[in-house]
């Protein structure tokens, strides 16, 4: 799962945004960089790490967001 | 913006407004409300846009149907629910297949290997379309600079804007516009603004790809049948459901979907290598039913070397592996929009459609060889997009009835006003428990089809009219789930009347294959309300020679076959 976007080596040209398949990343318009804004949606595809200029600036692990199986929600 | 909390014990709660919203009271003084910021329809915006041809979708088949349409001088407009080129499953392929008789390739012993590892499900038409047109798709992607990269993607993308094609990305799109029996254009949303888009087309060109049930392992997530969705609703017939994926993940880290793929994440790689035999894995769902836990991967022993590019999951090779990795999904280019001919055009005069939402049957019950998804919907696009532009060029512009559309702006936001009711990632959940587990999709029985069915059922009827959808974000995934599901019932009615097994189409209680009755297509269609199976001959002349024995007919048989 995409588990953090540093704001320090963000240079917010908002690539991984809109790159992302499942819409998981948007836009601060305050700090305007990239927030982690739907973690539970990410599938793990690397598309935003492959193209964002500052390769480090992702964080993604290998485990993905679960929702526990409940009766009704 | 959260509410509150809990109201009890009688409290009661004054109406106001919120956001737009009316806070509803209750006798119970209970008025803790799911959805913290509704949105009545009233206060949806809309935009406009009026154009010639109108593709939905932006992935291999969307882009080359775009650039193909806007060549012809008209007015295109592209859709994509994420961004060009790294949309849907096109950023995960790694190898295009190319016919090339300057390299030696003889059509007539390709066409043989496709028509066996294709079970005789294969349409030769589009066979044809693809053997003609592969090598001339790989030189424009060399033109565009797309090979030779990793990140062809954004590649791809420049090239669309430079062709000058109006582009509409982060944008779902619902429901196809019919009008007098012809599609005259689309409705969808953005993702992150309560605005109706509406879309006046002359043609409409379906790329939208093929789904899955958001599976993990294959980062296949983002495609949910759209396509096939919105055409069923219009009354096309959807084929090719009976037959299913069979990616795999690992089993170390399951959900690590772009690790299997990423030591190969070098870009488009040329290929020339259609199957000559069987696909081990086609074996996995009997293994394990047998509890033969840990399946290793291990490649064909007829594979002598791996395709330029290096093989898909080589790092895999010798580890343990969790199939079903693709739960939802298809055979690549073996499911969609049936075609009313060879020229990518569905029945309805308006609608056309390419790549993996386009039944073309170009590789029939099993993937037949590496490469040849993307090389196929890189050829079905560019012939689309020249078929919708033809007729785009002929047809009158058409004026849209207001209650139809206005019918369709409620389908829509319906989820979005709605005040309490359920979450589209819990009913997509309960989707996912009755549809990924390997005896309900990859290895077949009529009791389990018909049980996952009854359970599907009840989802589509009584879940999802109570949908909610905090926000348009939310409102795609409310769309989703609702296509998710009409894909599950596809699966499973075609799985259930298909009384054979044929390919990756395994049924435990029909275990051979049956070439007097099944030498046949299965088609989904809506008919009174509900949906009908139909079976649909191949035609003759493409029928294998009867004569010859299973093991001459096919590359392998099954226990039991003569």
């Amino acid at each position: 799962m995409i588990e953090k976007i540093d704001p320090n080596l963000c240079v917010g040209c908002g690539t991984c945004m809109l790159s992302c398949p499942m819409d998981v990343i948007r836009m601060d318009k305050k700090t305007e960089k990239a927030f982690i804004a739907y973690p539970e949606d990410c599938q793990l595809c690397y598309i935003c790490k492959n193209l964002c200029p500052e390769n480090e600036a992702i964080t993604i692990s290998p485990y993905k967001c679960v929702r526990p199986m409940v009766g009704w929600d | 913006m959260q509410l509150s909390g809990n109201h009890t014990g009688g409290e009661k709660i004054s109406p106001k407004e919120m956001e737009g919203g009316v806070f509803m009271t209750s006798d119970r003084g209970d008025a803790f409300l799911r959805n913290s910021g509704p949105k009545p329809i009233s206060q949806v915006t809309q935009d406009e846009i009026e154009t010639d041809v109108l593709v939905i979708g932006g992935g291999m088949a969307g882009i080359f149907a775009a650039i193909k349409a806007k060549e012809k001088g008209l007015d295109v407009t592209m859709t994509v629910k994420g961004a060009i080129g790294s949309s849907g499953m096109t950023p995960f392929a790694n190898t295009f297949m190319v016919f090339d008789e300057t390299r030696g390739h003889q059509r007539e012993e390709w066409i043989e290997k496709f028509r066996k590892s294709g079970e005789y499900m294969v349409n030769l038409d589009y066979l044809d379309m693809f053997l003609d047109d592969s090598k001339a798709r790989w030189e424009d992607l060399v033109s565009w600079g797309a090979i030779g990269v990793n990140e062809f993607g954004p590649v791809l993308r420049k090239q669309v804007l430079k062709s000058g094609v109006r582009t509409l990305e982060r944008v779902m799109i619902t429901d196809l516009l019919k009008q007098n029996g012809q599609i005259v254009g689309a409705i969808g949303f953005p993702l992150e603004e309560d605005k109706m888009i509406v879309i006046r087309a002359k043609a409409t060109i379906m790329c939208a790809g093929p789904g899955g049930f958001k599976p993990n392992g294959y980062p296949i997530s983002s495609v949910t049948h759209d396509g096939d969705a919105m055409a069923y609703r219009v009354g096309v017939e959807i084929g090719g459901k009976e037959f299913v994926d069979f990616h795999f993940t690992n089993a170390e880290h399951p959900a690590d979907s772009w690790f299997n793929w990423y030591t190969h994440h070098n870009g488009i790689n040329r290929s020339e290598t259609p199957l000559s035999g069987k696909m081990p894995v086609i074996d996995n769902p009997r293994q394990v039913h047998e509890g033969m836990i840990p399946i290793v991967f291990l490649l064909p022993p007829w594979l002598k070397e791996p395709p330029p590019g290096g093989f898909p999951n080589a790092s895999l090779i010798g580890k343990e592996i969790i199939g079903n990795a693709g739960a939802g999904l298809g055979i690549h280019k073996s499911e969609g929009i049936w075609p009313a001919n060879e020229k990518c055009a569905s029945k309805i005069p308006g609608l056309y459609a390419a790549g993996d939402g386009l039944c073309s049957m170009l590789c029939g019950a099993v993937y037949t060889g590496l490469g040849t998804s993307l090389s196929g919907s890189a050829c079905q696009g560019a012939r689309a997009g020249q078929a919708a532009a033809e007729y785009a060029s002929r047809a009158k512009k058409s004026v849209i009835v207001v209650d139809e559309f206005g019918r369709l702006k409620e389908g829509t936001f319906e989820p979005r006003s709605r005040q309490k009711g359920f979450t589209p990632a819990w009913v997509t959940q309960q989707l996912q428990n009755v549809m990924m587990p390997y005896y309900v999709l990859l290895l077949k029985k009529q009791g389990r089809l018909e049980a996952a069915l009854e359970n599907i059922e009840f989802l589509r009827d009584h879940l999802v009219p109570k949908l909610i959808a905090r926000d348009p974000h939310e409102l795609r995934l409310a769309h989703e789930t609702k296509n998710m599901l009409l894909n599950a019932e596809m699966k499973l009615r075609a799985g259930l009347f298909r009384t054979e097994t044929r390919g990756s189409h395994i049924r435990e209680d029909h275990p051979v294959r049956k070439d007097t009755e099944w030498l046949a297509w299965v088609l989904c269609k809506e008919e009174d309300g509900k949906m009908k199976c139909v079976k649909e001959p191949i035609p003759v002349k493409w029928r294998p020679d009867l004569s010859l024995p299973m093991d001459q007919r096919y590359w392998y048989t099954l226990p039991g076959e003569v």
